[in-house]
């Protein structure tokens, strides 16, 4: 899932400056297991507009935002309320907020969100995998690191092995003294010299990455029945449950 | 949801599978099927080339949420008999699929032949500058002010809050990559930007933090098991395909 935070609260106050009817329409999938999205996200965002002195005409989950259809059935479900709304405030990933321009709702959109990036459901924070962040650098090594992304862990942001100024003596991080260095850790679980290979092989440009399997467009009317079912379930709040994941 | 995945190249796999003989590959039903490189049909596309790279694979099967601790340790236990017959298992999942796996300790060498890119909309069009973006995590959206176009991902010079000195006339070419048109003359296209300078500056001389949020709350574990369970179980019922058909 992703891992998202809110923005400051000036920035949110001065996006909104002009609405004053504000719709919500928010993701019960990553945004509700971070907290800033599903039932309880929408309650405490409808208390500061509320206390801004907007009114929220709508606030609804919806599975998955991030979906161009799932998201026109939202609309659809919900024409009559966001028609009297004067913006439209998805609580997900930006992504969703993407999702809905795509569908041409024909108000302002807003997302207070910021994404920080991929990372695990779990309540566990005794492991260095468990807190880890994926930042997407599409060049990944865990499986030769015991699953440790030195990217996460090392300020230098070095990919293949340790920087220069790597401690001979003890673990204290060269670069930021307050941090162990990573790399002490990947050297205990993953493979170095696997890491080596990998480097050349990244730098490689003649090294494609595999096509994938073909992927015909689905049959409109199979797109429209698991859209639908899939909206309609989760309008109704009943994958809100998704959260007890966490 | 649509964290975007791509496949390694085959070069990649095969280096890190040198060491296996027997194969299992475990499938991501959310994220990955979207993209198509996890699913049932990412699944059985790795299979067909772990066989032509001289592998057996000795099982197979898809996880609806491979990043959830809990869904991961309810499948593991459920595979349990099949996971004992392999001696790699290769995932087909973000990273944090990846990570998951890995902290549940399956016992055997585990191997990701995916690379995370980023998120993406889930939507087979191609005729609209948002449907192909990619959100790469900058953690400083302008989206809301930019009629979703993502600058960050258009502009080679990374401007997040308006052009470059050298921006183009209309319909013009980027100075910097002169095969793409300027991604900045789309946004003022559609939308009045000059919001963005507020933005800009609330940003550079902020002082408040970013919203606490609502505090976190954990469920109880008997829950959390439960859930995990019947997930296993729906993606067991190939729920993933059904997931699937709304791309």
């Amino acid at each position: 899932m992703l891992k998202m935070r809110w923005k400051t609260l000036e920035e949110i106050e001065y996006s909104l400056s002009e609405a004053n009817k504000i719709a919500i329409i928010s993701c019960d999938f990553c945004a509700n297991l971070c907290d800033t999205g599903g039932r309880r996200g929408i309650r405490y965002f409808s208390d500061i507009l509320e206390g801004w002195g907007k009114k929220v005409v709508l606030g609804k989950s919806i599975i998955p935002c991030c979906s161009e259809a799932v998201m026109s059935l939202a609309f659809r479900f919900y024409g009559k309320s966001l028609s009297s709304a004067d913006m439209l405030v998805v609580l997900s990933c930006p992504t969703g907020l993407k999702a809905a321009s795509l569908c041409e709702p024909g108000l302002p959109l807003y997302c207070p969100l910021e994404v920080e990036g991929g990372v695990m459901i779990t309540c566990r924070e005794d492991s260095i995998l468990a807190s880890s962040i994926c930042s997407a650098c599409g060049h990944c090594v865990i499986s030769h690191t015991g699953g440790i992304c030195p990217l996460n862990g090392c300020p230098s942001g070095q990919l293949y092995g340790p920087c220069d100024h790597y401690p001979l003596r003890g673990t204290k991080c060269s670069v930021d003294p307050e941090l162990p260095c990573v790399w002490k850790e990947i050297e205990k679980k993953g493979d170095m010299a696997a890491l080596q290979v990998l480097k050349e092989l990244h730098e490689n440009q003649d090294n494609a990455r595999l096509p994938g399997p073909d992927s015909p467009a689905t049959p409109p009317v199979l797109k429209k029945i698991a859209s639908w079912t899939i909206a309609r379930i989760s309008a109704a709040g009943a994958l809100r449950a998704f959260r007890y994941l966490k | 949801m649509a964290i975007a995945t791509r496949w390694k190249p085959a070069e990649e796999i095969q280096f890190s599978l040198r060491d296996a003989a027997r194969v299992g590959i475990i499938s991501c039903d959310i994220c990955a099927n979207f993209c198509d490189t996890g699913g049932i049909k990412g699944m059985r596309y790795m299979k067909s080339l772990l066989e032509q790279w001289g592998k057996t694979v000795v099982m197979q099967k898809c996880v609806l949420g491979c990043c959830s601790e809990e869904i991961m340790r309810q499948a593991l236990r459920i595979y349990r008999k099949s996971l004992l017959s392999c001696d790699t298992l290769v995932v087909l999942s973000c990273s944090s699929g990846i990570q998951n796996i890995m902290l549940c300790d399956p016992g055997i060498t585990v191997i990701g032949a995916l690379d995370t890119v980023g998120s993406e909309v889930i939507t087979r069009r191609r005729d609209h500058p948002t449907a192909e973006s990619i959100c790469s995590f900058c953690g400083r959206c302008v989206l809301a002010y930019t009629g979703g176009i993502c600058p960050v991902e258009r502009c080679p010079e990374g401007r997040l809050y308006g052009p470059c000195d050298e921006h183009p006339e209309e319909g013009g070419w980027c100075i910097v990559d002169p095969r793409r048109k300027c991604v900045w003359n789309e946004i003022e296209a559609r939308r009045d930007t000059t919001d963005l300078q507020e933005i800009r500056r609330l940003r550079e001389e902020g002082e408040g933090g970013e919203l606490s949020g609502p505090t976190a709350e954990i469920a109880p574990p008997v829950l959390r098991k439960m859930l995990g369970w019947i997930a296993v179980r729906l993606s067991q019922a190939d729920l993933g395909t059904f997931f699937g058909w709304i791309k």
